[in-house]
């Protein structure tokens, strides 16, 4: 196995990752900063658990908002009912996501690329209509407010009242599944979800386990997204169901698509795309569904591997030029 | 029983215009193995084309402008956004038109409103009984203008020069380029004819779907009758489109009302799970 941390990676890593944990605790930083990163934060989770299914795998999913849903209202739920406390709530909500989506995996094992399109949009709409009328537990359209998350009991331990606090939380849970992630498609499942993607007929041939692979794709995919939608609901103290409709399955789409295909690092970007275009935007409301499509529409026909992958041709091409270099000097 | 047969008819009415949305889809899939999931929202922008042109003059010229029209938009977009990427893998067009249909809602929110419209039934909707059963002129003009629609497409992929180039394309692409055939022109003359095809179904059902940008959602419904009937199959996509129509509208007699609105989509996953080749036993393998 390749080791994940090289010192290489560990230079550019760690002044980041001290900015990261250094700059919000400034009393001058303003909430509302700490709340876009922790968005990043959350996006991010989002983005790397789409991008194993959608990006290594090539499962197209356009009903990824009803697993972020699913992860939220199970989070909420939980906690609103007096049931368990948030820490523990968190992760039920990843695991009961997840079992959903490798219940989803069963019928779209037999199925190939469009058709699982047109499965997950279908129960994208089950969800978002299910979470609506059942209005006993999900409060319907009215959404519910979610407590305070706590790292500990109820209302003892760390209660995380503000921002800033839930921020580092929600940094390390960012670290914790980018670190997991880079684990998983490092190793021999992430090069099986990619033969998958390059031809199906090929990796079976070659004794790649379609069923459990594609199962375990999915699967994971699902538990990403709904850890990241408890964390969503959390962040927004309040979930109502017109937040999780297909447009934010799109969005989530489009967020991969511009950070580039099965890429941990495009996920990142990808995940910072989608929290600065609404913000930027938050006066030209209507005109987002259009930029999202033509942004959506530019990046797969002209840039399709995303920002990462425009990163990555460019430090080949400076490779390239600089072997060539070392080879004239060498005549 | 009068409710069912009540239910039934309705169903029939409703699933026409799923059936109607699917032809304009399957024409393009068939011929081009595109999956264009913008196809419902082509069919919402020729609604609101309609909705402006009806404004300011008769009826009749109206529709014929609005046909038109949307067929040259069907060509613009073949030939603007699917031609260039035309060659790339499934998963890239897929994503692509899902790109197109939010940028075409998005236009029809910007140009038109984002709210939902009134349109003017071309029939009336008033219902009259045979019997116990309530029709109204419009679900009846919807069912036969749909089959009317049908029996030409038959025809002209039967007896036309143009509808047997199309067969071939949709056969062996390579094979009736070497034939002579104008593999790209096909394309085109596709897209156009599915375009016109979404704007009959558009006009048609926008005073019972409402009138709106997001209008174009329907076409998930269609997905349903497709998958139902067999994929790529026309008869079969027809048929699945009636069935899925009449199983959303028997569903509220049994089942709490809420059920009605995802119905179609409960049944799409069932299809999937038990039988994936849908009714006529037709699964596309290639992609």
């Amino acid at each position: 196995m390749e080791k994940v941390i090289t010192k290489q990676s560990l230079k550019w890593m760690l002044p980041i990752i001290i900015v990261l944990l250094v700059v919000p605790a400034l009393p001058f930083v303003l909430d509302y900063y700490v709340f876009i990163l922790s968005l990043i934060g959350v996006y991010t989770i989002v983005a790397i658990g789409f991008n194993i299914m959608t990006g290594y795998t090539g499962l197209i999913s356009i009903g990824h908002a009803g697993f972020f849903a699913i992860g939220a209202y199970t989070a909420a739920i939980l906690v609103d009912r007096g049931l368990v406390p948030f820490i523990v709530a968190l992760p039920i909500a990843g695991i009961f996501t997840g079992v959903i989506g490798f219940l989803l995996a069963l019928p779209c094992l037999r199925l190939f690329g469009m058709y699982i399109a047109m499965a997950t949009l279908a129960f994208g709409f089950i969800v978002e209509e299910t979470v609506l009328q059942l209005n006993a537990i999900t409060g319907g359209h009215q959404g519910i407010a979610v407590p305070m998350p706590t790292i500990g009991g109820f209302n003892s331990g760390i209660v995380m009242d503000s921002d800033k606090k839930f921020y580092y939380f929600i940094l390390a849970m960012t670290l914790i599944f980018i670190f997991l992630a880079i684990n998983i498609v490092r190793t021999k499942y992430g090069r099986a979800f990619l033969a998958i993607r390059e031809s199906e007929i090929a990796a079976s041939t070659m004794g790649v386990d379609l069923t459990k692979y594609k199962t375990m794709s999915f699967t994971i995919s699902a538990f990403y997204t709904g850890i990241a939608g408890a964390l969503f609901g959390n962040l927004l103290h309040y979930i109502a169901p017109n937040a999780f409709t297909i447009f934010l399955s799109f969005q989530f789409l489009v967020m991969i698509v511009v950070g580039g295909f099965a890429s941990v690092v495009g996920s990142i970007m990808g995940a910072v795309f989608l929290t600065a275009l609404p913000e930027f935007m938050s006066s030209l409301q209507e005109w987002q569904i259009i930029v999202f499509g033509l942004i959506l529409l530019f990046f797969i026909i002209f840039v399709p591997y995303g920002v990462a992958g425009l990163i990555k041709g460019i430090q080949y091409k400076r490779a390239l030029k600089a072997m060539a270099t070392s080879e004239q000097e060498i005549q | 029983m009068e409710d069912v047969i009540q239910a039934v008819t309705n169903g029939v009415a409703t699933g026409s215009i799923y059936a109607l949305a699917a032809l304009a889809f399957i024409i393009i899939f068939k011929s081009t193995d595109v999956i264009n999931f913008a196809q419902g929202d082509m069919m919402m922008i020729s609604a609101f084309i309609s909705f402006s042109l009806l404004q300011v003059m008769p009826t009749w010229a109206a529709v014929i402008l609005t046909l038109l029209i949307s067929g040259a938009f069907g060509y613009g977009l073949e030939r603007g956004v699917i031609r260039p990427i035309m060659d790339t893998p499934v998963f890239t067009i897929v994503i692509a038109t899902l790109g197109l249909a939010s940028v075409l809602q998005g236009g029809a929110g910007l140009i038109w409103t984002f709210d939902v419209v009134v349109y003017p039934p071309l029939f009336t909707m008033d219902a009259f009984k045979i019997g116990n059963i309530a029709f109204t002129p419009l679900s009846l003009w919807i069912i036969a203008i749909s089959m009317m629609i049908v029996a030409a497409l038959s025809l002209f992929f039967k007896f036309t020069k143009m509808g047997t180039a199309m067969r071939a394309v949709a056969q062996n692409r390579t094979a009736s380029s070497l034939m002579g055939i104008g593999v790209k022109n096909i394309f085109s003359m596709t897209f156009i004819i599915s375009a016109s095809i979404g704007a009959a179904a558009g006009i048609l059902a926008a005073p019972i779907l409402y009138l709106w940008p997001a209008m174009g959602l329907v076409l998930i419904k269609s997905f349903a009758g497709i998958i139902l009937g067999g994929f790529g199959s026309i008869p079969g996509a027809i048929v699945g489109c009636m069935i899925i129509g009449a199983a959303e509208n028997l569903s509220v007699l049994y089942l709490p009302a809420q059920f009605k609105h995802i119905f179609a989509y409960i049944i799409l996953l069932a299809v999937l799970v038990i039988r994936p080749s849908g009714i006529f036993g037709v699964m596309i393998k290639k992609v």
